[in-house]
């Protein structure tokens, strides 16, 4: 049975717990909040030791892992002291509030054998795992240029008290959406050399920006344009897509469904010339628990997989979430430096 | 319950099967008559019974419905909630317990809100979820004042965080107070009915009422095809079975079979956007289940 705790028992923390609680290998022992309401709940419910101060828990508590769920800001703090115990870590997305202090953090991590995982979820769904396999394969051919966007309601109107409207906390479309476009990119595309005419807006906001748009070339060759905005109304619920041209080919995909289309016949029998589309319900299979979509599950459950079996390479370790933080950087220098 | 009911996802962008096509009946149905049109081509052709979630444009619907109360003299209603999309935007804005007040407060009338602050104000401040849970779900039934209710469903991303989170008293204090306040069974959506159903017998739920995807293709049936058959040819509770088709994956006649071979699949819910589905879909429905 694997001990856990989780710090940060907000919207994300507490989906993770959820899902986690009913894992058979899975005992969750503490939990680390600031609100009181949080944890006058927890310990009317549960028999979980309580905390309000993170590095208290840590040295109180005996723990195999721990799920980081709290503001951006404090990521690589909490980190870096459970690092220092020996845990293994689970931290939501994004990395790290600057690539510099991520840096730190994974030299952290040389030598020791933990496992550690960023909740970059879209990873973890079928659709994008498929978008993956027929690009490594080879059926679009080269590469050549992407469309990668994601859109929501987020923020409809400015608001000063949310974490979300203070970017020193880690609030902003950047760290929010364009973090999912970014991760996605390096994941189905590889390390990005190149930024350019990056373009930070604000459409609701006072103090973070809302929609970000840029433009990305990836050490491959390929290139794409992101395309985030959290202040969109006329979406139900986040939302991505992508759509990608390649010399044989192209495939457009979003959480639900993928199309591809194929210039030339393939040897496979299941692929036509022209058009051939794909929904969920051919591609999803079942989780042992659903809240949220299955990918929330999977990620969490490869995290518990490579700690059963001592695998540190998770399917997305904290290396992998910090270039997509070095990335964030450069937009930011790149908008910076056209507006100074 | 009703072995024939229209769900409602349809009207409000919701597919399972894709985003676009989600849109395009979001556009469709911008226009509330468009709505009513496919309601009262199910009521004449015997679907008396519906679920609503409780999205904002469905007040105007119970509007509708009360001032053609002759017309709809045999409506049943089957109110899912709360709507998810709803709080999860006012958290994001207000954090959790301003969501909680802004709901309670923007469904009320000032006559209300003065009485509600009397008796709730002090428990948003005492923060008692189950007092919480009792405001908000009155809250939530407001706008079906007046309607005939047979049972109100607990929305699946509120049932599946409450399962993991194990937390038996809320499910029972939720069962409770929906069965002596609206004196009508409680429900439950689910994506995960075997566990779930376990966990109400479990809570000492006596014939739960469980609404899941059942589809012979297993889409949304966690955590497989196989606990679902073996759920439902053995355990005590009434099913409601949605998604039977799996968003168009399965032919509509082999979809109805599979379900009608399970004796304790009470209900059958569907979506259907034209009124010429409804009536193909109904008229399949009696032929082969």
């Amino acid at each position: 049975m694997l001990k856990g705790g989780v710090i940060g028992f907000g919207r994300m923390g507490l989906t993770h717990y959820s899902i986690l609680n009913t894992h058979p290998n899975v005992q969750f022992v503490a939990v680390c909040d600031s609100s009181k309401f949080i944890l006058k709940n927890l310990k009317r419910y549960t028999s979980l030791k309580l905390f309000n101060d993170y590095r208290k828990m840590l040295n109180e508590t005996e723990m195999d892992f721990i799920i980081v769920a709290t503001a951006t800001v404090s990521h690589t703090e909490i980190a870096k002291a459970a690092i220092e115990r020996g845990l293994h870590v689970f931290m939501e997305k994004p990395f790290s509030l600057t690539a510099e202090e991520g840096k730190d953090l994974i030299a952290m991590l040389d030598g020791k054998r933990l496992v550690n995982q960023v909740g970059y979820f879209l990873r973890f769904n079928e659709v994008f795992r498929a978008v993956k396999k027929l690009i490594s394969k080879g059926l679009i051919g080269e590469v050549v240029h992407y469309k990668n966007e994601m859109y929501g309601r987020t923020v409809l109107k400015a608001s000063k008290s949310s974490w979300r409207s203070k970017e020193k906390m880690g609030g902003g479309c950047m760290l929010d959406f364009a973090s999912h476009c970014i991760d996605l990119a390096d994941y189905l595309f590889g390390t990005v050399e190149k930024v350019s005419g990056s373009v930070l807006k604000r459409v609701y906001s006072a103090t973070v920006e809302d929609a970000v748009y840029t433009t990305l070339e990836h050490q491959n060759g390929a290139s794409g344009s992101i395309m985030a905005n959290w202040s969109d109304e006329s979406y139900r619920r986040p939302f991505n897509l992508i759509e990608i041209f390649g010399t044989k080919g192209k495939i457009i995909a979003n959480r639900q469904e993928y199309r591809l289309y194929l210039r030339e016949a393939t040897n496979r029998s299941y692929l036509e010339k022209g058009w051939n589309i794909y929904y969920l319900p051919e591609l999803e299979k079942s989780v042992r628990f659903s809240m949220r979509g299955s990918e929330f599950t999977n990620q969490l459950d490869h995290f518990i997989e490579c700690i059963k079996e001592k695998k540190a390479k998770t399917g997305c370790t904290f290396a992998d979430a910090l270039r997509t933080d070095f990335v964030i950087d450069k937009i930011k220098k790149d908008f910076a430096a056209r507006n100074n | 319950m009703d072995r024939i009911i229209l769900g409602d996802n349809q009207f409000f962008g919701v597919s399972h099967m894709s985003e676009e096509r989600g849109m395009a009946r979001a556009r469709k149905f911008q226009d509330i008559n468009a709505i009513i049109d496919i309601l009262d081509t199910a009521y004449q052709c015997g679907i008396h019974a519906f679920t609503f979630s409780t999205h904002d444009r469905v007040q105007q619907i119970c509007d509708y419905f009360r001032a053609n109360s002759q017309k709809y003299a045999d409506l049943r209603l089957y109110p899912v909630l709360p709507y998810a999309h709803k709080y999860a935007h006012l958290v994001n804005e207000k954090g959790i317990i301003g969501a909680i007040k802004e709901v309670v407060v923007s469904n009320s009338t000032a006559g209300q809100i003065a009485s509600m602050m009397a008796r709730g104000g002090t428990v948003v401040l005492r923060q008692d979820p189950t007092e919480i849970m009792k405001l908000l779900v009155d809250a939530e039934m407001k706008m079906f004042r007046g309607l005939s209710v047979k049972v109100i469903f607990l929305q699946n991303i509120v049932t599946d965080l409450l399962l993991g989170l194990g937390w038996t008293d809320v499910f029972s204090d939720y069962v409770t107070y929906i069965e002596h306040k609206y004196k009508v069974r409680a429900g439950f959506m689910t994506l995960n009915m075997p566990r779930l159903v376990d966990f109400l017998l479990g809570c000492g739920i006596k014939d739960p009422v469980v609404c899941s995807a059942i589809n012979k293709i297993g889409f949304q049936m966690n955590p497989d095809i196989a606990s679902y058959e073996e759920a439902l040819q053995t355990k005590p509770f009434q099913a409601l079975a949605m998604s039977i088709m799996a968003a168009g994956s399965v032919l509509p006649r082999e979809a109805i079979e599979y379900v009608a071979g399970f004796k304790n699949i009470k209900s059958i819910l569907f979506g259907a956007s034209t009124k010429a589905h409804v009536e193909q879909t109904k008229e399949l429905l009696e032929k082969y289940s």
